[in-house]
């Protein structure tokens, strides 16, 4: 049951019907051009699913018009089908790449919605995961769309702590605070020692009857680092320690520093924790220029 | 826009249904399929919503959500099989081909983290270097390998991504050098007894050692004759810490500069991490006391003078 009689009257129709296809392709988009009404995004879409079925049709008529396709065994088709059908996965196989990723992700589960996280160099908050890609919104306040694949390609750093055992002021505490915080890595090592240990444990109470207070136990650190020159470094860390104190209020907790490396400078990285992710992406730029005010005052 | 699209498409598919149920005379088995499809269609966007508002967790919203298009692909597959087997038969093979070549992501990341398990390449607690990142390891699984790193941040890999990759281990159970013992300590049988212990806990593997290096570069300005007076100052202070001396090495010099490599050895590597901060904060202070230090007693009189101080340097 073929279309067309003998082959060359399906040669002949099938050119005939890819011609003027394009030519009513032709005709539909400069029309569409023409009218002003509709936005660009619409014309284009309009266009494309106007090709999409013009080429679906073409090759019905290909494959259904010549009469010597029928007549090729059962055996053969089959083999080439299969062949074509295997070959169009592997072309396709990509696009379900993101699918798959999305539910090793799901597997996996590195972040939960509202985290902060760095992933291929965009430190942001996430705002919704699906199965093919990952929206995060950057401190730069710039969408950032990440597809699953690539995720699975990159180091993914989770900046939100999730506790447990809350209740117990001690557990919380060994869960919150940094290795420097225990190694007192602190640099104004001058000062009183006991005295600057009842108030950094006062601290940390305050920000332990603020997560009770909270609704879900998470706390979002984030950290970044600073260059400081050597000449008067002390004088620095003592305006520095003074800044993080005025940043208490509005952070939830005192900002914490230490020195990490040092070669020409000084790095000294900062540690911020805060309950409410929204916090670091509206005042981190703020602090981090009263710091290089610091830095690069006389 | 995206609601009038939704709306025109329910519009035809009910028409296309009650076209199909009245008049097309096709088969029962046919029509109730349609009909099934149609209804599940409508029912899927309440139900999800239903879904997210009931449940807080992503893992059950997604759950139903899976369940509930898994139902509907089903009934979709069902029409098609019954519309033309051929048809179906090839889709099916299409999607399977397609799909579970990218299985082997999933497949390979479980293998690797059974390999990882089972090769002890590393445990629970060692620290190591791994994807540009150093840290200590929280938690093997069979799906990924979680890494805390040096400022307390954690750190998520899948198990394919450790397993491919290289692997610096600072902490190892090998290679631990001992002081050979005296003729006079061999033979007083208690140094003897003690030496042989050491040596037992080494074969079965119970000590481990982790040897952390940090690569420094100090400036031109230092005297060499005085840097190695300094740096023992601070070595020594932190040998009770890290239960262990720490050793350098010079490695090169550049554009008047001195790069040193720094090796804090200790048997725990979570006292490492802890405490490496603090050791390079204590370097700083003494070898460039002058400078970190200027104007700052002034400065101390003008602004601080509320403030307890005291002349006491390192770490408690």
């Amino acid at each position: 049951m073929t279309i067309f009689r003998t082959d060359l009257e399906a040669l002949i129709y099938v050119i005939i019907i890819g011609i003027s296809l394009y030519l009513v392709n032709r005709i539909i988009s400069y029309s569409i051009d023409r009218i002003k009404k509709f936005l660009p995004a619409k014309k284009n879409k309009i266009n494309f699913v106007i090709r999409l079925i013009s080429i679906i049709v073409f090759i019905y008529f290909l494959i259904e018009g010549f009469p010597s396709f029928t007549a090729i065994p059962a055996e053969y088709t089959v083999i080439v089908t299969g062949a074509i059908s295997t070959a169009l996965a592997f072309a396709t196989s990509e696009i379900f790449s993101n699918f798959i990723s999305g539910i090793l992700i799901w597997i996996v589960d590195p972040f939960d919605i509202g985290d902060i996280v760095k992933i291929k160099d965009h430190k942001g908050l996430i705002k919704s995961i699906t199965l093919t890609k990952v929206i995060i919104e950057t401190f730069d306040r710039i969408i950032v769309e990440i597809s699953n694949s690539d995720i699975l390609a990159s180091t993914v750093l989770n900046y939100t702590l999730k506790l447990k055992n809350i209740e117990n002021y001690y557990r919380f505490k060994r869960q919150i605070q940094s290795p420097q915080q225990i190694g007192n890595a602190r640099l104004n090592i001058d000062v009183f020692d006991k005295k600057l240990r009842k108030k950094e444990d006062n601290e940390l109470r305050a920000l332990h009857k603020l997560v009770l207070e909270s609704e879900d136990s998470v706390i979002h650190t984030f950290t970044f680092s600073m260059h400081f020159p050597y000449e008067r470094f002390r004088i620095k860390v003592d305006k520095t320690d003074k800044l993080c104190d005025k940043y208490t209020e509005i952070f939830d907790f005192k900002p914490k520093f230490h020195i990490f490396n040092f070669y020409s400078d000084i790095l000294v990285k900062f540690r911020i924790l805060t309950l409410n992710s929204n916090k670091l992406l509206n005042y981190q730029a703020d602090f981090a220029i009263d710091i290089y005010k610091i830095i690069l005052s006389k | 826009m995206r609601k009038r699209y939704y709306l025109l498409i329910s519009i035809i598919l009910v028409l296309v249904t009650l076209w199909v149920f009245y008049f097309s005379g096709w088969e029962q088995i046919l029509i109730n399929l349609i009909l099934i499809n149609a209804i599940i269609y409508f029912v899927r966007k309440p139900l999800i919503s239903l879904a997210a508002y009931i449940f807080k967790r992503r893992f059950y919203r997604l759950m139903i959500s899976i369940a509930i298009n898994g139902v509907l692909s089903v009934f979709l597959l069902w029409v098609l099989f019954v519309i033309s087997a051929e048809l179906f038969i090839a889709l099916i093979s299409f999607m399977i081909i397609a799909i579970s070549l990218n299985f082997r992501n999933i497949i390979n990341n479980i293998a690797s983290g059974g390999l990882l398990l089972m090769s002890e390449q590393f445990d629970i607690g060692d620290l190591i270097e791994t994807n540009n990142t150093q840290g200590i390891v929280k938690e093997i699984t069979l799906n990924y390998v979680k890494i805390r790193e040096f400022d307390g941040v954690d750190l998520v890999l899948p198990n394919s991504k450790v397993y491919g990759s290289t692997i610096i281990k600072f902490t190892h159970g090998k290679f631990m050098v001992f002081k050979p013992l005296e003729k006079e300590e061999f033979e007083n049988q208690k140094y003897y007894r003690r030496y042989l212990k050491t040596f037992n806990k080494i074969l079965t593997a119970k000590i481990k050692i982790t040897k952390y290096v940090k690569q420094m570069e100090i400036l031109g300005n230092m005297d060499p004759e005085n840097l190695e007076e300094h740096l023992f100052k601070v070595f020594d202070k932190y040998k009770p810490i890290f239960g262990k001396r720490p050793g350098y090495s010079f490695d090169t010099t550049r554009s008047g500069r001195v790069r040193i490599n720094f090796y804090i050895i200790s048997e725990k590597p979570h006292l490492v991490v802890n405490y490496i901060d603090a050791f390079l904060r204590d370097l700083v202070y003494e070898l460039y006391s002058d400078e970190i230090f200027l104007g700052w007693e002034e400065y101390k009189q003008e602004f601080l003078q509320d403030i307890d101080y005291e002349k006491k340097e390192g770490t408690s």
